[in-house]
C-alpha cells in the first residue's frame, strides 16, 4: 500500500465535520483520482453539491482547499502570479494555483468554463504525465507534489454554447457528474441540514419531484437541493412554511408570473 | 350587406338576446373566464403530470382526454372571484387524478353515461389527490359547499353541480392511447395570417372542437368540377360533406364572424388553397399522419426526417429546394436604415462598449497606448539581467472574432400576419437589416437564409446574403423577402446546418427567427414536428453548430424549450425587440 492510499486509510477513521451525504459512487472516485494524481471535473447543476462535495472531500482527505470562482475575466496571471511595484522595485506574488502547489493543497477552479482561455492553456502542463507548472514570468517551472490536485467544475446547462469546454480540454480530466439526489436522500440531507421533520421534508422533495424533469416550465435553472434547504431553515426556524416556500422557491426559480402563481398551488396544497 | 341581410341580422341579434339567460350582476362580476388563468392552469397542469398539458375551452364542463385538460369557458357560480378561480385549481388538480388513474372509455358512450361514470370514480379520485396533497380535501370541501349552493339556489342547474365537479369521461381511440402513453402534445391547427390593409384584424378566436372527424377530398369530383360562384361561404362550408366545391375570396370577415362562431367543427377537411381571413380554433385528434408523394422535377436536396412515434429516420423524405436570391429592393432597404437610424447607432454603441473592452490586442511592438503588464514584464526583465521585450504596446483595433452565423427566417404564411398594427415579416425584414448593418461594421461572418415549405416534397431554402458576399452589395435583397407555404423547421434546419458545414470558423451558429410552430400541410405538427426539430439540432451540435433560436409568439414558451433546451432560445414579448435580441445574441458571442 503506498503512503497515499495509508493516508486515506488513517483519514477514512476519523469523522468529518462537514456534512455531505453520497448519492453514488464519488467518495470513491476522488479518492482514486486523488491516489493517482488525476485532476477531476465536476460537472452538475447549480446546488447540487458540487462545492460542498469539495469541502468534504478535503477535509476527508486532510488536505488544505483553496477555491477560486473563474469569470469571464479570469486570466492566467490570476492563477499563476505577477509582479507587483512595490516602491522602487518589483515583487513576485504567487497566484492560487502557484500557491496550491507549492502547499500541496487541492485546488478548486469552480465553474472553469467561464474562465479565458489561456486559463485552460495554462493548466495544460498539470494535467498530463508532466504535472508541472510553468511560470514564464517568474522564470521558474514548478513540479506538482503527490498531494497537489487540481479540481475543477462546471454546469453544462449553463450558457449553452456561449461558454463550454473544447473537447481537448475535457479529454484532459476525469469526470463526474452530479445529479440531485433521490428522494430518500434528499430528505435526509434537508433532515440533518435544517433540523425539520420527516412530513416537512417528505413535503419539500415531493414538490421539488414535480418541478424537475419539466422542462416545458422553460426554467434557466430547476429547483435545487440548495432551495429546499434554504426552504427548510427557514420552516425550522418559525416561518409560515407556504411563506417560506414562495420566498426560498417559486420567488428564486421564476419572474413569470403565471408561473410562479402554478407553483404556488402546488405548494398551497401541500402546505 | 343588403337591407334583407341587415334586417335579418338585426333580428337574430334581438332573438339570440332573448334566448340568452338572464344572468345575475354579481355572478357576472366575479366571474372568472377561462383565457384569463390558461397560462397559469397550463403550467399547473404541466407541473402536476410532467407531461405538455394543453388546457381548452371545453363546449361544456369538459375532463380530460390524452394531453388534453378540457375545462368550462368561464365559471360564475362561486360567491367571490376567489372561489371561482379555486374551481378552476380545483378541476386542474382533479383531472390530475383521472390522468393518473387512466378514466377513460375506449367504446362509443352515452353523453350521459360518460356524465355518470366520472360520477361513480369520484371517491377514487379524491383518494389519490388527497393522499398525494394533503390540503387538496379542504378545497374540494369549499368547491362542493359553493357549488351546491349555488344549485339550490337556481333549479334550473338543480342537478347538474356533478358535472361541474367531475366533468365527464372521454372516449380515447388508439391515437388517444398512444398519445396519453407518450405524454404527448396536442396537435393544434395553425395560425394563419393573410394580407390585409392595416387596422384591420384578419384572425377570430373560434370555439374549440373537443372531436373532429376529417374528410377526405374527393379529388375526381374535384377535376370533373365545374365553375361555380357561392354567394354565401358560410353555408358552402358548413354543409360540406366530402364534395369539392371552390369558396369565393371575400374577405369580410367581421360581417360574417357571427356566423361563423355558428360553424359545427365536427367534420374537416384539409385544403391547400390559400386564405384571406382565418377563422381559428383548437381541434385535436382524427388527425393522422398524411403521405403527400407530391413529385417534383426541381433540382433538390434530399433530407431524412424523424418519425418519433417510430423511432426511424424516414430516409430521403423532404425535398429542400434551394435557390439564391437576386432580386433586390434597395429602396425598401434604405428606408428601413433611414428610418431606424437612430436605433442602429444605438445597437452599435452598445456592440462596440464590449468590442472594444475584448478585442484590445495587446503586447503589441506599436500601438495606441503603452500597455502597463508588458511595460512592469520589461522593468522586470532589465533589472533582473535579461533583455526586455519591445512589445510594450496595446491597440483598440476591432478584430472580429472568426465566428460565423447563420440567420434562418421563418417565412412562412403566418409572417404575413399583424400584430400591433405591423406586419410581421416587415418586424423580421427591418430587425434583420439593422442587425445586419451592426454586424457589417464588426466584419461577422454572416449569412441570411430563409425558408417556407408546402409539404415534405417541396421545401423551399432560399439564401439572400451568403458568408462571402457584401452586406452592402446584398442588402437589397431582403427587401424582397415574401411570405408562402408553412413551417417545416426540421428540413431548414438539416440544409441550414449542411451550408454551415462548408464554412471554415471557429465557432458556427445557427439562428432560427419564427413566429410559430413546426407545421405543415402534410400534418407536420405536434409532436412529430417538434421532435424532429430536437433531431435536427442535435444533428447540427454533432457537427459542432450550436444552435439557438428568437421566437415572436408569445405562445413559444410552451413549446420551444421541448425543441431547443433549457437556455437554447429568446421569447420576445413583443416583435419590436427584435432587433435589439439579435444585437444581444452577438453580443452573447464575443464576450
Amino acid at each position: 500500500m503506498n503512503l497515499a492510499a495509508k493516508h486515506m486509510e488513517d483519514i477514512k477513521a476519523s469523522e468529518n465535520s462537514i456534512y455531505y451525504k453520497a448519492t453514488g459512487k464519488e467518495i470513491e472516485v476522488f479518492e482514486h483520482c486523488f491516489q493517482n494524481n488525476l485532476p477531476l471535473i465536476l460537472k452538475g447543476p447549480t446546488g447540487s453539491g458540487k462545492s460542498r462535495f469539495i469541502e468534504y472531500m478535503a477535509e476527508r482527505l486532510n488536505r488544505e482547499l483553496i477555491s477560486v470562482v473563474c469569470h469571464e475575466e479570469t486570466s492566467t496571471v490570476d492563477l499563476l502570479g505577477r509582479y507587483i511595484v512595490k516602491g522602487a522595485s518589483t515583487e513576485w506574488i504567487d497566484g492560487p494555483l502557484t500557491q496550491a502547489i507549492r502547499r500541496g493543497a487541492i485546488i478548486y477552479l469552480d465553474e472553469i468554463a467561464e474562465a479565458r482561455p489561456d486559463v485552460l492553456v495554462a493548466i495544460h502542463s498539470l494535467t498530463d504525465h508532466r504535472r508541472k507548472l510553468f511560470l514564464d514570468r517568474h522564470d521558474e517551472v514548478l513540479d506538482a507534489p503527490k498531494d497537489f490536485m487540481l479540481v475543477a467544475s462546471f454546469n453544462p446547462g449553463y450558457q449553452r454554447g456561449f461558454k463550454e469546454l473544447k473537447a481537448s480540454t475535457r479529454q484532459r480530466f476525469i469526470m463526474m457528474s452530479f445529479q440531485y439526489p433521490d428522494k430518500n436522500v434528499e430528505m435526509e440531507i434537508l433532515e440533518q441540514e435544517t433540523g425539520i421533520d420527516k412530513s416537512t421534508s417528505s413535503k419539500l422533495v415531493a414538490i421539488a419531484a414535480k418541478i424537475r424533469n419539466l422542462v416545458e416550465l422553460g426554467l434557466s435553472e430547476t429547483i435545487s437541493t440548495r432551495l429546499l434547504v434554504d426552504a427548510g431553515k427557514l420552516i425550522h426556524s418559525g416561518l409560515p412554511p407556504r411563506l417560506a416556500c414562495k420566498v426560498a422557491i417559486s420567488e428564486p426559480l421564476t419572474d413569470e408570473p403565471d408561473i410562479q402563481k402554478a407553483l404556488d398551488d402546488i405548494i398551497n396544497m401541500t402546505f | 350587406m343588403d337591407w334583407d341581410q341587415y334586417i335579418f341580422k338585426k333580428i337574430n341579434g334581438i332573438v339570440q338576446e332573448i334566448r340568452k339567460p338572464k344572468l345575475n350582476p354579481i355572478e357576472e362580476e366575479n366571474r372568472v373566464s377561462l383565457v384569463e388563468i390558461k397560462s397559469r392552469l397550463t403550467y399547473l397542469a404541466q407541473l402536476l403530470t410532467g407531461s405538455a398539458i394543453s388546457i381548452l375551452p371545453a363546449e361544456t364542463t369538459g375532463g380530460w382526454k390524452g394531453a388534453q385538460f378540457f375545462l368550462p369557458a368561464s365559471y360564475g357560480r362561486a360567491m367571490d372571484k376567489e372561489g371561482n378561480l379555486d374551481f378552476y385549481i380545483y378541476r386542474v388538480f382533479y383531472m390530475y387524478g383521472q390522468f393518473r388513474l387512466k378514466h377513460f372509455y375506449t367504446n362509443e358512450t352515452s353523453e350521459k353515461e360518460a356524465y355518470s361514470q366520472s360520477v361513480n370514480k369520484s371517491k377514487e379520485v379524491l383518494k389519490l389527490i388527497s393522499n398525494e396533497f394533503p390540503l387538496f380535501e379542504s378545497l374540494f370541501d369549499s368547491v362542493y359547499k359553493f357549488e351546491k349552493a349555488y344549485c339550490e339556489s337556481n333549479p334550473k342547474s338543480a342537478n347538474d353541480s356533478d358535472a361541474w365537479l367531475y366533468g365527464k369521461w372521454f372516449v380515447f381511440n388508439e391515437q388517444d392511447i398512444e398519445d396519453y402513453q407518450k405524454l404527448m402534445q396536442p396537435i393544434q391547427k395553425q395560425t394563419v395570417a393573410m394580407d390585409k390593409e392595416k387596422d384591420e384584424y384578419t384572425e377570430i378566436e373560434g370555439k374549440h372542437v373537443e372531436d373532429t372527424t376529417v374528410l377526405q377530398v374527393d379529388t375526381k369530383a374535384q377535376e370533373e368540377y365545374t365553375m361555380t360562384h357561392n354567394f354565401e361561404k358560410i353555408e358552402t362550408l358548413d354543409s360540406f360533406s366530402g364534395r369539392w366545391r371552390d369558396f369565393d375570396g371575400s374577405d369580410d370577415m367581421d360581417e360574417h364572424e357571427e356566423a361563423l362562431r355558428e360553424l359545427n367543427l365536427d367534420q374537416l377537411v384539409r385544403v391547400d388553397s390559400p386564405v384571406h381571413s382565418i377563422y381559428r380554433s383548437d381541434f385535436v385528434n382524427a388527425m393522422g399522419l398524411m403521405n403527400m408523394d407530391n413529385t417534383i422535377t426541381h433540382y433538390h436536396f434530399s433530407y431524412p426526417e424523424w418519425h418519433e412515434a417510430n423511432r426511424v429516420y424516414r430516409e430521403d423524405y423532404c425535398k429542400v429546394i434551394y435557390e439564391r436570391h437576386n432580386y433586390s429592393q434597395t429602396d425598401y432597404v434604405q428606408n428601413v436604415i433611414e428610418k431606424n437610424k437612430v436605433g442602429i447607432n444605438r445597437l452599435t454603441k452598445n456592440s462596440e462598449k464590449y468590442l472594444s473592452e475584448y478585442f484590445v490586442k495587446k503586447r503589441l511592438s506599436n500601438g495606441d497606448e503603452p500597455d502597463l503588464d508588458a511595460m512592469v514584464d520589461a522593468y522586470v526583465d532589465i533589472r533582473t539581467g535579461k533583455t526586455p521585450s519591445e512589445n510594450l504596446y496595446i491597440s483598440k483595433r476591432k478584430k472580429s472574432k472568426d465566428i460565423a452565423i447563420l440567420v434562418l427566417v421563418d417565412c412562412s404564411l403566418s409572417t404575413d400576419g399583424y400584430t400591433n398594427n405591423q406586419r410581421i415579416l416587415d418586424l423580421e425584414k427591418e430587425a434583420i437589416i439593422m442587425a445586419s448593418e451592426v454586424w457589417n461594421r464588426f466584419e461577422l461572418k454572416f449569412q441570411i437564409d430563409s425558408f417556407s415549405s408546402h409539404t415534405h416534397s417541396q421545401c423551399f431554402y432560399t439564401t439572400y446574403k451568403g458568408f462571402h458576399e457584401d452586406w452592402k452589395l446584398t442588402k437589397g435583397r431582403i427587401g424582397d423577402m415574401q411570405s408562402s407555404g408553412y413551417t417545416r423547421i426540421g428540413a431548414a434546419l438539416r440544409h441550414a446546418t449542411y451550408l454551415l458545414d462548408q464554412v471554415k470558423a471557429d465557432k458556427k451558429w445557427l439562428l432560427l427567427l419564427s413566429d410559430g410552430k413546426p407545421n405543415d400541410y402534410d400534418t407536420y405538427e405536434g409532436d412529430y414536428g417538434i421532435y424532429d426539430v430536437k433531431k435536427a439540432i442535435q444533428e447540427a451540435s454533432q457537427k459542432s453548430i450550436f444552435t439557438s433560436a428568437i421566437a415572436i409568439d408569445a405562445n413559444a414558451k410552451f413549446y420551444f424549450p421541448k425543441m431547443f433546451g433549457i437556455n437554447g432560445y429568446t421569447i420576445l414579448n413583443h416583435p419590436s425587440q427584435l432587433s435589439e435580441s439579435l444585437t444581444k445574441f452577438y453580443i452573447n458571442l464575443i464576450k
